[in-house]
């Protein structure tokens, strides 16, 4: 499976060579479903402030993705605020909440997406995920597909948000769940 | 003349109703009602975040506080009491071969008062009966619900009191067919016990109804319904419903699906198709078999100002013509603040064999606290 996951990453665009190169993500959007009860309400927050740094090196791949947290929203105003200020606290302490990063497992590679068409689904990736000043490991699993050159990636992935000493957000009778289900969408284009 | 007027009187005092319900709001991700509503399947008392969303996600304008019961210039209730209410006024104009009348009066006058101790809550409504002067008991004190109910955890209750037997879709317009035609209209809630789930996926109810045998002047069926419903991602429901009812010399039962899909935050459908087969006992048995749907396309144009348009149909003897109606309509509703909204609705129908045609207007005021 690690395999599988190195193919991705090749995929973006990074070759099979022994030299470093960029991961050339074009797009990138980030998911989140909590659900709060009673009432199992889906509560979802979008963003798509999201960097990519990392590189294929030495048929491995190695990685971390910046996700801005400020760029969440949840289609709901005061939602929206309260999760970003009482909780996330992205703005306190000079802005050290302010992203999320997620680091990826060096993994092995198998072939070279950027020349051959690829299906993976489901494949299992692991990684740390570092939120709220706390670095906690993380495993999921992901989709991708690639074709001449092009290609998108869906990571999914688990979290619970006290590992991160992230406080149960409760507002107005309605408490959210401990664990949030996490999607990372990713379009690349590999270079020529 | 006096059946005319008797006959107007009629369709302009049942347009008035007792519960509120928004199912629309699933385009919003509200796929259960207990987010907003304490009653589990919807309508009446609010929840302290059923009033944050009525200013966040339901009004075009609000500022901090507004949805709070006094507007946000009274302290607010301590957290085991919770109160509301609904004041209605409505200006309606009905049109047909035989008349047209216009009347304004007031449609409800409610107030809703909420005891809650952890798992518990006990709600009852205070009010005076609505509908123009004719109208039967208008004016006379009413309490149109009453309940216990004991929230066993997140998702499982059992409640018990008068109200109506949960049955289909619990939109606010009784006088639709799916209500009025079916035998859920205001004034015919019963006494009832019902438990049921409201789940991420799933949500169940049962109940049984008891009738009103508090008041022999109102001869309510007895029996139970089941509704199950089906969460399909964020913004889509499939139910069905089925109610096996039975009075003194009548009984039936119903059933039918209820579909509410929200294709995104602005459009949103809502539909109910019901088969009844009712059988009349006499010195003859009677059975009469008929179908009554409902299906209702939204679209909110901007936060808190929506249009729809609307079909509904009734056929509830396939044996006899005439009680055939189709329905056609469109309506407007607005929100432009917490506590406030403003509706109008305009309806065409055309009832088979006997060719009456019925146009019928109304535009509705409504403060609720």
């Amino acid at each position: 499976m690690k395999t599988a996951l190195g193919a991705i990453f090749t995929m973006m665009g990074l070759g099979v060579n022994a030299g470093a190169a960029p991961l050339p993500v074009i797009k990138g959007h980030i998911e989140f479903l909590a659900i709060g009860k009673p009432s199992a309400i889906k509560i979802r927050g979008k963003g798509d402030d999201l960097k990519s740094e990392a590189q294929w090196k030495e048929k491995q791949l190695s990685g971390k993705f910046t996700f801005n947290l400020e760029s969440l929203d949840t289609g709901i105003e005061l939602r929206t605020n309260h999760m970003k200020e009482k909780y996330l606290e992205t703005g306190k302490f000079s802005g050290k909440f302010k992203n999320a990063e997620l680091e990826l497992k060096p993994v092995a590679l198998a072939q070279d997406p950027c020349k051959e068409s690829v299906k993976v689904t489901q494949a299992p990736f692991e990684g740390t995920l570092n939120l709220h000043g706390v670095q906690h490991p993380v495993k999921g699993d992901f989709d991708a597909t690639a074709e001449k050159g092009k290609g998108h990636a869906q990571i999914r992935f688990e979290l619970n948000i006290t590992d991160y000493k992230i406080e149960i957000p409760v507002y107005l009778g309605i408490k959210v769940t401990d664990q949030v289900q996490n999607t990372v969408d990713l379009d690349w284009v590999c270079a020529q | 003349m006096r059946s005319i007027k008797i006959f107007v009187g009629f369709v302009i005092w049942t347009l008035s109703s007792s519960a509120y319900a928004y199912p629309e709001m699933i385009r919003m991700g509200y796929v259960n009602c207990t987010a907003c509503h304490v009653a589990p399947n919807g309508g009446g008392l609010l929840t302290d975040y059923g009033r944050s969303i009525s200013s966040e996600v339901l009004s075009t304008w609000a500022v901090p506080k507004e949805e709070q019961p006094g507007h946000g210039f009274l302290p607010e209730p301590p957290a085991w009491l919770k109160f509301g209410g609904d004041i209605r006024l409505i200006q309606t104009y009905v049109d047909n071969a035989q008349a047209t009348a216009t009347s304004s009066f007031p449609m409800q006058t409610d107030l809703d008062l909420g005891l809650n101790f952890e798992k518990i809550w006990y709600v009852q409504s205070f009010g005076l009966q609505g509908g123009p002067s004719q109208a039967p008991d208008q004016g006379k004190f009413v309490s149109h619900h009453f309940y216990a109910l004991f929230n066993w955890n997140d998702e499982v209750y059992s409640r018990g009191g008068k109200y109506l037997l949960p049955y289909g879709l619990n939109i606010p317009d009784h006088t639709s067919f799916i209500k009025r035609n079916l035998g859920f209209d205001e004034g015919q809630e019963s006494y009832n016990i019902d438990i049921g789930s409201n789940s991420e996926k799933w949500n169940t109810f049962f109940a049984l109804s008891f009738g009103r045998k508090d008041n022999n002047s109102v001869d309510l069926e007895k029996g139970g319904s089941l509704q199950v419903g089906y969460n399909l991602g964020d913004t889509h429901k499939i139910s069905g419903s089925f109610a096996y009812l039975k009075n003194g010399n009548s009984q039936r039962y119903l059933l039918g699906p209820q579909i509410l899909w929200g294709f995104n935050s602005r459009w949103v459908f809502l539909g109910e198709y019901d088969y009844q087969e009712k059988s009349l006992e006499g010195a003859t048995k009677v059975v009469e078999k008929g179908v009554v749907t409902y299906s209702r396309l939204q679209y909110e144009w901007t936060k808190g100002f929506h249009s729809y348009l609307l079909h509904q149909f009734s056929y509830l003897d396939f044996t006899q013509l005439r009680t055939r109606v189709n329905s056609s309509g469109v309506g407007v509703l607005f929100y432009p603040r917490p506590h406030f909204e403003f509706s109008a609705e305009v309806d065409y129908s055309e009832t088979a064999e006997i060719n009456a045609y019925n146009t019928v207007a109304w535009a509705l005021a409504h403060y609720y606290f």
